[in-house]
C-alpha cells in the first residue's frame, strides 16, 4: 500500500491562562491511500488537536511545536500559506466538528458552494456551479432541488452534516478528514451517516481520516484504528485486530466498557479513575494512575511506540519490539 | 404483587407555539406506564420524542395537559400540600448535564450538606458522616480527600456521580435521570450505568432512566427492569430487556436496534440497514390520529394514516402498538 501522509513527531500546544495544555504530544503515524483510519479518543484527550495540528487550523492560542506532515514530499506544516491554498480543499478537505453550527446561518446552501469556489479562484459559470453541487448533494443522498435553495435553518441536523460533507467533495479532494461526524446526532442519522461514508468511500476511492469518541462507529468504518490518551498515541492497529487482540490496558479498557447491542452484558466493565488533566499530564505512561498493570518504570520513563508486528504499534512498557515482554 | 411505585395514566402533554401560542403540538400523547416498588424502567427515543417530557412529568417538574401521575398510589391532582411536601422527597431528578446541574462556587460538602439539613435536618457530627457516606455510596472515594473541592475539579463522570449524590441526601425510594450517561466520556459511561444499577440492586431504589442508547438500556435491564421505546409522543413497544431486544416487533424498534453501533468490526463493516422513508420527527397535532411512525415506515397500510395503534399484548410481558405486526 502507499503511504498517502505522514505525520511524525508531531506536537501543539494550547496556551492557557493557567499554563499550557500538552494536547498533541509526540504523535507519529502514517495514513495509507484509500483506507479509512479513525482516530479515537475520549474528550480532551487532544484527538481534535491532531488534525487541526495537521491542516494547520488550529484556533489563535493553539502552537505546534515541533513536527512534520508530509504530503507528496512536502511538509505542510512548512509550506506558504499560498501553496498551502492549493492544497486545501482541492486535496485535502476538513469537515469540521459541530457542523450544526458550521454553515453561515444568512446564507442559502448554493452560497456556501459558490463562497468556495471563489475563495479557490474556480471560474465556473453559475449553471456549471449549481450542476455540479447537485451532483455532490445526490451524492449524499439528499435532493438538490429541496436542499441548494434553502437556509440551514431549514434543514435538519443530519442534513447539515451531509451537506457539508457534499461541500467538501466539491473539488474532489483525495483526503477527507472529519472531526467528529457523528456526534450529537440521533442513533438513527449516526447509522445513516455512516453508511454515506463507506459508500462514499468505496465509489470515489478516496482516503478518510475521522475522528471520533465512539469506537463503535470506527469498527464500522475504519481499517485502522489510533488510539490516543491524554495527548499520546498509544495504539495503532487494524481494526480487527483492535477489537481482537486489544494491546495496550486502554484499548482493553476502552473495548470491555462499550455498551454495544451484541456485548456480553456481563463483561462489561468501566476503566476506573478519571482522564488526565492536559495542563499537569501524569509522568511517565499517561494511563499509569488507571492502569492495572502499573509498574515502577511507569511512573517515571514514557513508552515508546513500538512495532510488534506489521502494523500493530503500540506504547506500553508491558511491550517490546516484536512480542510480551512479561 | 409488588407494591406500584410511580403510574402514569392517560397522560398527554399539549404545548402552544407561535407569537399567539395558538399553534399546538402534541408531545405526549395518552403515556400509560407502570413501575413496581425497586424495579428498573429505561425509555428509549431519539431527540424530539418526548423523553425528557415525559421525564420532568412523572418527576412532577411539569404538568400534564390531560391524565393524571400516580406516586406511591396518589394522584398529584389532589394531593394536599403536607402530603406533597412528604411525598417530594421520595422522588428525585437527576439532570442531564452535570457540567451546568452543579453550583460551581460551593464546595463539594456544601453541594451534599445543604439539603441534608433541609431534607433530614442534620448537624454536626452526623452530617459530616452522612455526607461521607453518600459520597462513598457513588464512588467518590476517598470522601474526605473531595470535602473541600469544587466541582470543576471533577471529571464529567465524577460530576455526574456527585448530582446522584445529592440526588440520595432526600432519601428518595424514585430515581428520574435523564440522559445521565449523554454527557460523560466513554470510558466512564459504564459506570454511571454501574452505579444506578446498585443503587437499585442495594438500596431498593426504584429507577427510571431515560436514554437514547439502546445498548446502555440493555446494560441497565438484561438482568430485571423492562423497556419501553417512545415514538412521537407515544410508546410503540414495552416490554423486558430480553422480549424488546432479542425479539423486536414494532419496525421503528427493529431500525433503531439495527442501526446501534455493534462492537464487532467484521460484522459491522457488511451489515445493511434498511433506509426509512423520512428522518425527521413526526410533527403532531391534538387532533392527529395516526401511527406517529406512519411517516417513515415501509411498511404502513392505510389503516396506519387513520387510526392510531393502542399497546397490544403480544407475548408474556411484551406489549406493542402496530397495526401491521401485531400478530
Amino acid at each position: 500500500m502507499n503511504c498517502l501522509l505522514k505525520v511524525s513527531n508531531l506536537k501543539a500546544i494550547y496556551l492557557v491562562r493557567e499554563g499550557t495544555i500538552k494536547a498533541t504530544d509526540d504523535v507519529s503515524f502514517e495514513i495509507f491511500e484509500n483506507t479509512a483510519a479513525a482516530i479515537v479518543g475520549e474528550s480532551a484527550s487532544g484527538k481534535s488537536t491532531i488534525i487541526e495540528a495537521m491542516t494547520r487550523t488550529l484556533p489563535p492560542n493553539g502552537r505546534i511545536l515541533s513536527g512534520t506532515v508530509e504530503y507528496k514530499g512536502k511538509n505542510l506544516l512548512q509550506v506558504k500559506e499560498e501553496e498551502l491554498r492549493t492544497i486545501r480543499w482541492k486535496e485535502i478537505a476538513l469537515v469540521p466538528q459541530a457542523a450544526q453550527q458550521s454553515l453561515n446561518p444568512t446564507m442559502k446552501i448554493i452560497d456556501h458552494f459558490k463562497d468556495t469556489i471563489e475563495a479557490h479562484k474556480i471560474n465556473w459559470s453559475y449553471e456549471e456551479l449549481v450542476k455540479k453541487a447537485s451532483e455532490k448533494i445526490k451524492m449524499v443522498r439528499l435532493n438538490p432541488e429541496a436542499v441548494l435553495f434553502s437556509y440551514p435553518m431549514q434543514l435538519s441536523g443530519g442534513m447539515k452534516q451531509r451537506v457539508l460533507i457534499a461541500l467538501a467533495l466539491l473539488l474532489d479532494p483525495k483526503i477527507l478528514i472529519l472531526d467528529e461526524p457523528t456526534s450529537a446526532l440521533d442513533v438513527l442519522t449516526q447509522a445513516h451517516i455512516v453508511q454515506l461514508l463507506k459508500e462514499l468511500k468505496r465509489k470515489l476511492n478516496i482516503t478518510l481520516i475521522f475522528v471520533t469518541h465512539d469506537i463503535a462507529v470506527a469498527a464500522e468504518l475504519a481499517d485502522n484504528i489510533f488510539v490516543i490518551y491524554g495527548g499520546c498515541l498509544v495504539e495503532c492497529s487494524p481494526t480487527v485486530e483492535i477489537f481482537k487482540n486489544p494491546k495496550h490496558p486502554y484499548t482493553k479498557g476502552l473495548i470491555n466498557s462499550i455498551m454495544a447491542i451484541n456485548a456480553d452484558m456481563s463483561k462489561i466493565k468501566a476503566i476506573p479513575g478519571d482522564p488526565p488533566s492536559l495542563l499537569n499530564p501524569p509522568s511517565g505512561c499517561r494511563f499509569h494512575p488507571r492502569c492495572e498493570h502499573v509498574m515502577d518504570i511507569c511512573k517515571e520513563v514514557r513508552p515508546p511506540l513500538v512495532q510488534l508486528s506489521d502494523g500493530v504499534k503500540v506504547a506500553c512498557h508491558l511491550y517490546k519490539e516484536g512480542g510480551y515482554r512479561r | 404483587m409488588s407494591e406500584i411505585a410511580i403510574r402514569a395514566q392517560n397522560v398527554s402533554k399539549i404545548y402552544s407555539q407561535g407569537l399567539f401560542r395558538k399553534k399546538y403540538k402534541l408531545v405526549l400523547d395518552n403515556i400509560n406506564l407502570e413501575v413496581k416498588k425497586g424495579d428498573r424502567l429505561v425509555i428509549i427515543g431519539e431527540s424530539g420524542m418526548g423523553k425528557t417530557t415525559l421525564a420532568r412529568i412523572l418527576s412532577n417538574l411539569d404538568v400534564p395537559s390531560f391524565g393524571e401521575v400516580y406516586w406511591f398510589g396518589t394522584s398529584l391532582k389532589d394531593v394536599n400540600g403536607n402530603e406533597y411536601k412528604h411525598l417530594r422527597k421520595k422522588v428525585q431528578y437527576v439532570h442531564q448535564d452535570p457540567y451546568a446541574s452543579l453550583h460551581p462556587s460551593k464546595t463539594i460538602f456544601k453541594i451534599i450538606a445543604d439539603p441534608l439539613k433541609k431534607c433530614q435536618g442534620l448537624t454536626g457530627r452526623k452530617l459530616e458522616e452522612k455526607v461521607y457516606e453518600l459520597l462513598e455510596m457513588v464512588g467518590l472515594t476517598p470522601p474526605d480527600y473531595f470535602f473541600n473541592k469544587y466541582p470543576h475539579h471533577l471529571s464529567g463522570g465524577g460530576r455526574q456521580r456527585l448530582a446522584i449524590a445529592r440526588a440520595l441526601t432526600a432519601q428518595p425510594e424514585i430515581l428520574i435521570a435523564d440522559e445521565p450517561i449523554s454527557m460523560i466520556d466513554m470510558s466512564l459511561r459504564a459506570a454511571i450505568i454501574k452505579l444506578l444499577k446498585d443503587l437499585n440492586d442495594k438500596h431498593n431504589i426504584t429507577v427510571i432512566l431515560i436514554l437514547h442508547d439502546i445498548g446502555a438500556a440493555r446494560y441497565f435491564t438484561y438482568e430485571k427492569g423492562e423497556i419501553a421505546v417512545l415514538y412521537g409522543g407515544r410508546i410503540v413497544e414495552k416490554g423486558s430487556s430480553e422480549e424488546v431486544i432479542t425479539r423486536p416487533i414494532h419496525p421503528y424498534t427493529k431500525v433503531l436496534i439495527s442501526s446501534s453501533p455493534i462492537a464487532d468490526p467484521e460484522l459491522a463493516k457488511n451489515r445493511e440497514i434498511e433506509q426509512l422513508r423520512s428522518y425527521d420527527p413526526p410533527v403532531r397535532l391534538p387532533e392527529t390520529k395516526n401511527c406517529p411512525f406512519s411517516h417513515a415506515c415501509n411498511y404502513f397500510v392505510d389503516k396506519c394514516l387513520s387510526v392510531t395503534p393502542e399497546l397490544e399484548k403480544v407475548n408474556t410481558n411484551h406489549y406493542v402498538a402496530c397495526h401491521v405486526f401485531k400478530d
